[in-house]
């Protein structure tokens, strides 16, 4: 996969006041990126659309869609999740993405 | 690409769209819940009802309140699913067009059941949109026969006017009917003895010798 440089966090609340994330960044997400996903819970693939999209509802911790090819994901972080899960969350996706 | 419904169709059903432990059902970007369609025909047709049989003057005015639910609905439901990756990556590659984009909203519409409609035409003025059981009529038809003098799908009406709002406005939108630039009526009904529902959604403005309701 490509090598990311950098991301970038969007905020953002919604009506339900939890916080959203749209992370940019300046690789794509392919294969390997869903791969790493799969370590924080089950990422349905959904292959028939055009673009594939990628989804992730991981129980009292966050949901995630994104697009196969996609600069960028978007997370909401749910307030159910441990305070300390969102910054473990930056970490490893950082670190993933850093090589 | 033309628009492919079934395909859509296969796809929204492939999601499995169901509710959490909330009962929320979180996806197309939005959120949703599961509602007994006839729950809101019967407080929609008694509230009607009852501002009959105590201020008919006020009857025009609450039918405008149920039309503007509908397009807060519809903005808020369509309007967020037209923002989605799953917008993004199932119906955008298949838009060539504006009106591409309508009969999109259109196929998700049918996807989530909310009854079979079709797109007659559409322009970047107007639009022609009907629908042989919209729930509302389904309802009404039911409890109390085709015997409506004025059209009853009010619900159905602004959600048909919101679609024309997201994506034909040239300004931002907002969930008030009365500030955006289309405007709609139902033009048939079935609950007037009427074959199919029929909603005709114009630009305002726009001259109305131009169209013929």
């Amino acid at each position: 996969m490509a090598k990311k440089i950098l991301f970038r966090k969007l905020r953002s609340k919604d009506c339900f006041r939890q916080c959203r994330y749209i992370y940019d960044f300046e690789t794509k997400v392919d294969e390997e990126f869903v791969k790493f996903l799969e370590s924080f819970g089950q990422v349905i693939v959904y292959r028939d659309f055009t673009i594939p999209l990628v989804r992730m509802d991981v129980e009292r911790k966050f949901r995630l869609t994104t697009l196969m090819g996609s600069n960028s994901i978007d997370i909401f972080f749910k307030e159910t999740a441990p305070k300390s899960f969102e910054s473990s969350f930056d970490k490893k996706l950082n670190s993933f993405l850093i090589h | 690409m033309p628009i492919d419904e079934s395909k859509i169709v296969d796809a929204v059903v492939q999601m499995n769209p169901h509710g959490n432990e909330e009962g929320i059902i979180d996806s197309f970007g939005v959120y949703l819940t599961n509602h007994y369609a006839d729950y809101y025909n019967k407080i929609s047709y008694r509230f009607e009802s009852a501002v009959e049989e105590f201020d008919t003057s006020s009857l025009d005015f609450l039918r405008s309140l149920l039309v503007m639910s509908g397009h807060v609905c519809g903005y808020n439901t369509f309007g967020g699913i037209k923002k989605s990756d799953a917008w993004k990556g199932l119906i955008a590659p298949m838009c060539t067009s504006k009106e591409d984009e309508i009969r999109g909203l259109t196929a998700v519409l049918n996807a989530l059941g909310w009854g079979v409609w079709e797109v007659k035409s559409v322009s970047k003025d107007k639009l022609v949109i009907r629908s042989k059981n919209t729930y509302e009529s389904e309802g009404y038809l039911k409890t109390y026969g085709a015997n409506r003098k004025v059209a009853g799908c009010f619900l159905a009406q602004g959600v048909a006017i919101s679609f024309m709002n997201i994506v034909y406005s040239n300004a931002p939108i907002t969930e008030n009917l009365s500030e955006n630039e289309f405007e709609g009526k139902e033009t048939k009904c079935r609950s007037k003895g009427d074959s199919y529902c029929e909603f005709v959604v114009t630009r305002k403005g726009v001259k109305k010798s131009l169209f013929s309701f």
